[in-house]
């Protein structure tokens, strides 16, 4: 989840004239502790019948739709990543 | 050149070039390899060693640096420090690559202040990246370490 919301906030590979500008940690941010909401809550739902699935990057697809939905309950409809201030506000 | 300096408890002597970093020294002469290197510009904190007791990237420490001194690496600490046990039982790691940089970094941590605060934790935790974003156990095990949260 909370590399889910490094893809829907913050994280974006920039390119100029062909190539990566923020190949690395200095330009390209991942979430770190500074990041992390201050509580997080998980909630497992479990559906009758379903096939045994793996926990780990399953829940990274639908973070930024989650918060891409919020946005658009307030709206403002954003289709491209990441969603920045700049782009919220833009 | 040739460095003289005790890693994890012993004295060793290494031979190292002047431009080398201590990272690929204790990789390449002694085998450490828990010293990871990712980003190579001391951001990411995966190549976290301890010199004299204190955190440091070891990718931007110059080899020449280390002669004399004490370094500790996570093999060092022997597999049953109270850190490293609250890791296992909290299950502070998803792919476990930052996990020595981390377990280092709250080793230290542990030290300086036996009784941390959450907040205490994010802060001195901060210089370590863990890209799988598994920071919510990381926390968890180093409050674990300190007696802070009750076993999981």
């Amino acid at each position: 989840m909370i590399m889910g919301l490094g893809t829907a906030l913050f994280e974006e590979v920039v390119y100029r004239d062909g190539h990566v500008v923020n190949a690395n940690l200095s330009d390209y941010p991942v979430p770190a502790f500074a990041d992390l909401p201050g509580t997080l809550t998980c909630e497992l739902i479990e559906r009758e019948g379903a096939e045994i699935h793996g926990l780990g990057e399953t829940a990274l697809p639908p973070v930024p739709p989650a918060i891409g939905n919020a946005l658009a309950s307030l709206g403002r409809s954003l289709t491209d990543l990441p969603m920045t201030p700049e782009t919220v506000l833009g | 050149m040739r460095l003289t300096l005790r890693v994890n408890g012993k004295p060793h002597e290494v031979e190292a070039r002047t431009d080398e970093s201590v990272l690929d020294v204790l990789r390449r002469e002694l085998g450490l390899l828990s010293v990871r290197e990712t980003c190579g510009i001391g951001v990411c904190g995966a190549c976290t060693v301890l010199v004299d007791g204190a955190p440091m990237s070891g990718c931007l420490l110059l080899a020449p640096l280390i002669e004399g001194r004490e370094v500790t690496t996570v093999e060092g600490l022997g597999g049953d420090h109270p850190v490293q046990r609250a890791f296992e039982q909290a299950r502070g790691f998803q792919c476990g690559y930052c996990t020595p940089g981390m377990i280092l970094a709250a080793a230290r941590l542990s030290e300086k202040q036996p009784h941390p605060s959450e907040a205490d934790v994010r802060l001195a935790m901060s210089g370590n990246l863990c890209r799988c974003g598994s920071y919510a156990k990381i926390i968890e095990a180093v409050l674990l370490a300190a007696g802070r949260k009750e076993e999981a």
